[in-house]
């Protein structure tokens, strides 16, 4: 091997070694440098997906259109109804909560979001998001679609932020059953195989998920606010000598087929 | 190293990258991307590029990093690792056969993910791998094998268009190894 090569060898190996054991800070400074190169490609990517979608839109005959239209103004009017029930419900809650002194319902501040890629490599269940650092949001605050919770961001950079997936090792979430019986979304070594089931653990042992059971986060430990919808239980067993119960959850959201989220703003 | 075949690898390095993030939906029901880096580590190797392709590998592993959750580094160490394990089997690469385009891709194609999973375990990280992981192994070294030839054929094409003649550092002995295969 040449001298100028094996200097090639020996600066390449030293750069990989450098960086795997730089601290966190500079290592999510050169992180965001090196994704930075991928935003053009990024933009153009979405801006060619808005001109296929409008291109669809328009061959679409007038007669479709307006049946869509009247179907959306059906749909509309009716989550119009429920908005307003919900507030009566928002308002005659606070006045309760008033009388017994407890904290009042405050409105979840919702940012909308575009899924732009998902992680490189498979062994990690993350996707990221068009929202970067100058939209304010932060690691830890929970991410929805209309079906329920996907996630939490984990990574916040330039024009994108990383989330993490429910069913990631690291993305452990506060649930519970509506009979009010909590545990915590984690992923075992039996549910990594399939990315729709992840595990409920540490439910008392007294309680008793059934199949079809919904499980909503339970507000605690996190930033996750309580009652966005996580799955149903799909099935349940003792754990030790009936120490605790934990349970399969399937996930409400198809996590491959996200593409519209929204970060709510927690504090 | 001509400032032209930087340029070349940078622009290689890019374009490998966004086509593996490009296709990632389909790398999340099948639990397996397609290592499209690999094909340009293979490439490289077999037309006796060892700078150009430490060089591929530090800036494609730091850009499949940045864009990823993995330490920075990580890919950088796999991708060398695969790297010099492709320059040690460069003569079964060189074979010009069908036979050796599968196996060499298959290889690689499955060593990559295999070794950095294996390096995340070692550092202490816990990367959600189940038996759909055994499957991405071998999907990805059998896509990466059945890619081989045509990548090296479209590789050949592009540097032929753009008169890069990398070929031109084979010595005598070599080019009659690979006529007689």
């Amino acid at each position: 091997m040449k001298k100028s090569k094996a200097i090639i060898l020996a600066v390449s190996t030293l750069i990989g070694v450098a960086l795997l054991l730089a601290p966190s800070g500079p290592s999510l400074q050169i992180k965001n440098l090196g994704s930075g190169f991928f935003l053009p490609f990024f933009n153009a990517k979405k801006g060619i997906g808005n001109a296929l979608n409008e291109t669809k839109q328009r061959a679409k005959s007038p007669k479709e259109l307006r049946e869509r239209i009247k179907e959306l103004e059906s749909q509309l009017a009716l989550e119009q109804i429920k908005a307003q029930e919900v507030d009566e419900l928002r308002r005659s809650f606070n006045a309760i909560s008033r009388l017994i002194d407890i904290p009042e319902y405050s409105q979840w501040e919702l940012l909308a979001g575009q899924v732009i890629f998902r992680d490189p490599v498979n062994w990690w269940r993350t996707i990221n998001i068009d929202l970067g650092s100058k939209d304010k949001i932060r690691p830890g605050m929970p991410v929805i679609t209309g079906d329920g919770l996907i996630g939490k961001i984990l990574e916040v950079q330039n024009g994108f932020s990383k989330v993490q997936l429910i069913g990631d090792e690291k993305c452990r979430v506060g649930a519970m059953l509506l009979s009010g019986d909590a545990g915590i979304i984690q992923i075992n070594d039996s549910s990594r195989a399939n990315p729709l089931i992840v595990d409920m653990d540490y439910l008392p042992s007294y309680s008793s998920p059934k199949q079809g059971d919904l499980v909503i986060s339970s507000g605690l430990g996190g930033n996750i606010p309580k009652g966005i919808k996580i799955g149903q239980i799909v099935d349940s067993q003792s754990i030790g000598k009936g120490q605790y119960k934990q349970a399969k959850v399937k996930l409400t959201v198809q996590l491959g087929a996200v593409e519209n989220v929204w970060v709510i703003r927690t504090e | 190293m001509k400032k032209f075949e930087f340029l070349t690898t940078l622009l290689a390095a890019y374009l490998l990258v966004c086509l593996q993030i490009s296709l990632d939906s389909l790398g999340f029901w099948i639990h397996g991307y397609i290592q499209f880096p690999v094909l340009a580590i293979i490439y490289s190797s077999t037309r006796k590029m060892p700078e150009i392709s430490w060089i591929f590998c530090v800036i494609t592993g730091l850009w499949i990093d940045s864009l990823s959750i993995n330490p920075l580094g990580l890919s950088v160490l796999t991708l060398l690792g695969c790297n010099a394990i492709s320059l040690r089997i460069r003569k079964a690469l060189i074979g010009k056969t069908l036979l050796s385009d599968l196996s060499s891709g298959f290889l690689m194609g499955s060593l990559y993910p295999g070794l950095t999973v294996f390096l995340l375990i070692l550092f202490g990280e816990s990367p959600v791998i189940g038996w759909r992981f055994a499957i991405s192994l071998v999907l990805s070294g059998v896509t990466i094998g059945f890619l081989t030839p045509y990548f090296k054929n479209l590789m050949d094409f592009i540097l032929a268009q753009l008169e890069f003649k990398p070929v031109a550092g084979y010595r005598e002995s070599e080019i009659r190894e690979i006529k007689r295969h």
